[in-house]
């Protein structure tokens, strides 16, 4: 049998501006992603990935068209709904992480559990085990400040599953990490998808999600389209030596006189760090 | 919310610091002010309260001292004297002016004692002797600090030259320095022969002074008698409302800056935290609970910088009269909680601009890295 999709989007079209200043930023995209799938959207910089994202999230509204989150229309919800369907429906994980800096790992993770039934108390158990499943448990008390890279990434993982939703939405989650940790932050999504049949949505430009991707969407001024394979050029980032699309690749930058790919900017930054050392890769 | 709200604050200790700070140098200000009014103010009525006597009398639309003018005939006197209750009458001349010590003005009260006078004169004395005699003057013992003049020294009161032969305790204020002479003189002075300004009327042990004031005021014309308790009440009150203007002002002042430094101290955190802000909204928090997160800072804030406030207060009312000994503060309780009542509306009012731009934080920024 087929799971039924958890997340729908029919024909969304949002539109900024108006007369020659008219932009649309997502045309006519329709989508659904069904429990336990991974679907990975990719596209070039501007191609309305974040815009799709935010409209999905029940952050912003659309021009037209509708989403539908677990059977909930979000069309016939007034906008004072629109936080609880937030809260309950939907976890989000950011590039940036996204973590609030005086509250340590385990308040984070609790953070949204009191717009939850049962609040707080009744999410420590749940927030314990996250934590020990997500290889926090020696930084429980840690603020972010203290934490690397991929542990705020697992904090943020962590909080997004602590009120058990459906949909989880995920934008470049492995953006700001190194190879390892991307790849590790990528394998608990995966299993979080595959164990407890949660669906998920991921932005990115990172190529290696496409390996535990079940499908890969590409979006282009703002529209969904087939995607090409002769688009792909792929690369090798000098840093990490990751293999990186040219064409969807957003971090770059230019090394006597070559135009560099990196997969992240965490890369881009030690690259220029110490660009001697990784030119020697450049052969 | 609240835990954030604290660790969030604590998260920046110094910025958390110079707000409480600022905020508890605005309620200081305030604080500070009615201790120096309300010190002036028991100064003030200080000598009617250590006169002591059960009833006053005085002119008809007279009601208090401060500032005021009352002359009796010494006959009401008298007659006052053989009214059912009253054991004694003690009368004294009065006179608001100004008293010229070295050189300097100084703006007093000038009490002329009749020879014997059971009570009326100065009720402490540092050097010399409380009794004036013809051509001589009491005067405050902290004359000798401010202007150097002692026991043997000169005195001018309208044109008048007496001697000081003692100086006196608790007479001192800013506003009234209690000068005493003989009546005689003072009666010279005034050419108010055969007049009193103030009647100080001791009863009989069993004798009600609420019965007694309405015999004295039935019996005798055109004087107005008071109880002790609400003679000094009374003189209270037009001293502090002589201040209540200035107060006001320093009181707004004080709340204003109070609200302009809280309602920073917000704006800034909700500045420095719009990210964290836009994140608690994109996770489902509603605009009105991120909005009491400012309003718990805000909270936090004022009440902290009102408690240190308090302290401050607590600890100038005690070391500001070693270095300046002509002033006299009294903190008042009733001040204090007036101004904690006020904390409230403070911390609400403070945090409007800051509720305005939680209002607008578009949650979609989370997605900017």
């Amino acid at each position: 049998m087929v799971p039924s999709p958890l997340l729908n989007a029919f024909h969304l079209t949002k539109v900024y501006g108006s007369g020659q200043a008219r932009v649309s930023a997502v045309d006519d995209v329709s989508m659904s992603v069904s429990a336990g799938e991974l679907v990975l959207i990719m596209g070039p910089s501007g191609s309305g990935k974040t815009t799709l994202l935010s409209m999905l999230g029940a952050l912003l509204t659309p021009t037209s068209g509708e989403v539908e989150i677990d059977g909930v229309r979000l069309g016939s919800l007034t906008a004072s709904k629109l936080p609880a369907v937030r809260a309950t429906k939907i976890g989000f994980i950011f590039q940036g992480f996204n973590l609030l800096e005086a509250l340590t790992v385990e308040e984070n993770i609790l953070f949204p559990a009191r717009l939850a039934r049962g609040g707080v108390a009744a999410a420590r158990g749940r927030a314990g085990d996250l934590i020990d499943r997500l290889g926090l448990a020696h930084r429980r008390t840690a603020l972010p400040r203290t934490l690397s890279g991929g542990e705020k990434q697992r904090v943020a993982i962590a909080r997004a599953l602590i009120n058990q939703p459906p949909i989880i939405l995920a934008d470049e989650p492995t953006g700001n990490l190194d190879s390892e940790s991307g790849q590790e932050v990528m394998m608990v999504l995966h299993d979080i998808a595959r164990d407890e049949g949660r669906a998920i949505l991921f932005v990115s430009h990172d190529p290696r999600i496409e390996d535990v991707a079940d499908r890969v969407l590409w979006l282009e001024d703002g529209a969904l389209r087939d995607r090409r394979q002769d688009r792909h050029s792929w690369v090798r980032d000098p840093v990490c030596g990751m293999r990186v699309d040219e064409v969807t690749a957003s971090v770059f930058a230019e090394y006597e006189g070559r135009n560099l790919a990196f997969c992240s900017q965490r890369c881009l930054e030690r690259f220029q760090a110490d660009p001697e050392r990784y030119a020697a890769k450049l052969t | 919310m609240f835990g954030w709200a604290i660790k969030s604050l604590l998260n920046q200790r110094a910025s958390f610091a110079a707000s409480v700070v600022g905020v508890a140098s605005a309620f200081v200000l305030v604080l500070f002010f009615d201790a120096v009014w309300r010190g002036e103010s028991v100064q003030i009525v200080s000598y009617i309260e250590h006169s002591n006597p059960d009833i006053w009398v005085m002119q008809s639309g007279v009601s208090n001292m401060h500032m005021a003018s009352s002359y009796i005939w010494d006959w009401k006197a008298d007659r006052i004297a053989e009214i059912e209750g009253v054991k004694r009458v003690t009368p004294i001349l009065y006179l608001n002016t100004a008293i010229e010590l070295g050189g300097v003005d100084y703006f007093g009260y000038v009490v002329g004692l009749p020879e014997g006078a059971a009570r009326a004169g100065p009720w402490a004395i540092s050097a010399g002797h409380a009794m004036p005699g013809a051509g001589e003057v009491v005067i405050p013992a902290r004359f000798l600090d401010i202007a150097g003049i002692g026991i043997g020294d000169q005195v001018s009161i309208a044109d008048s030259q007496l001697s000081v032969v003692g100086l006196s305790e608790g007479t001192y204020s800013i506003a009234n320095p209690v000068f005493f002479m003989r009546y005689s003189d003072l009666s010279d002075i005034l050419s108010a022969a055969g007049t009193y300004s103030y009647l100080l009327v001791d009863l009989q042990p069993d004798a009600d002074p609420g019965q007694v004031v309405s015999r004295i005021e039935d019996e005798v014309e055109k004087v107005n008698a008071m109880t002790h308790e609400a003679f000094v009440a009374s003189d209270f009150r037009m001293a502090m409302h002589m201040g209540v203007q200035i107060l006001v002002v320093m009181t707004a002042i004080g709340m204003a800056l109070a609200v302009v430094i809280v309602s920073f101290t917000a704006y800034t955190q909700v500045t420095r935290r719009q990210r964290e802000l836009a994140i608690a909204k994109a996770l489902g928090f509603r605009s009105r609970m991120i909005y009491l997160f400012v309003v718990y800072q805000s909270l936090v804030v004022t009440l902290l910088g009102y408690f240190m406030a308090i302290g401050c207060t607590y600890a100038l009312v005690g070391w500001v009269p070693h270095w300046v000994p002509n002033v006299t503060l009294v903190m008042s309780s009733s001040s204090a909680v007036q101004l904690g009542a006020s904390i409230l509306t403070v911390a609400i009012l403070s945090s409007l601009p800051a509720a305005l731009r939680v209002a607008r934080l578009d949650p979609v920024q989370v997605f900017n890295d």
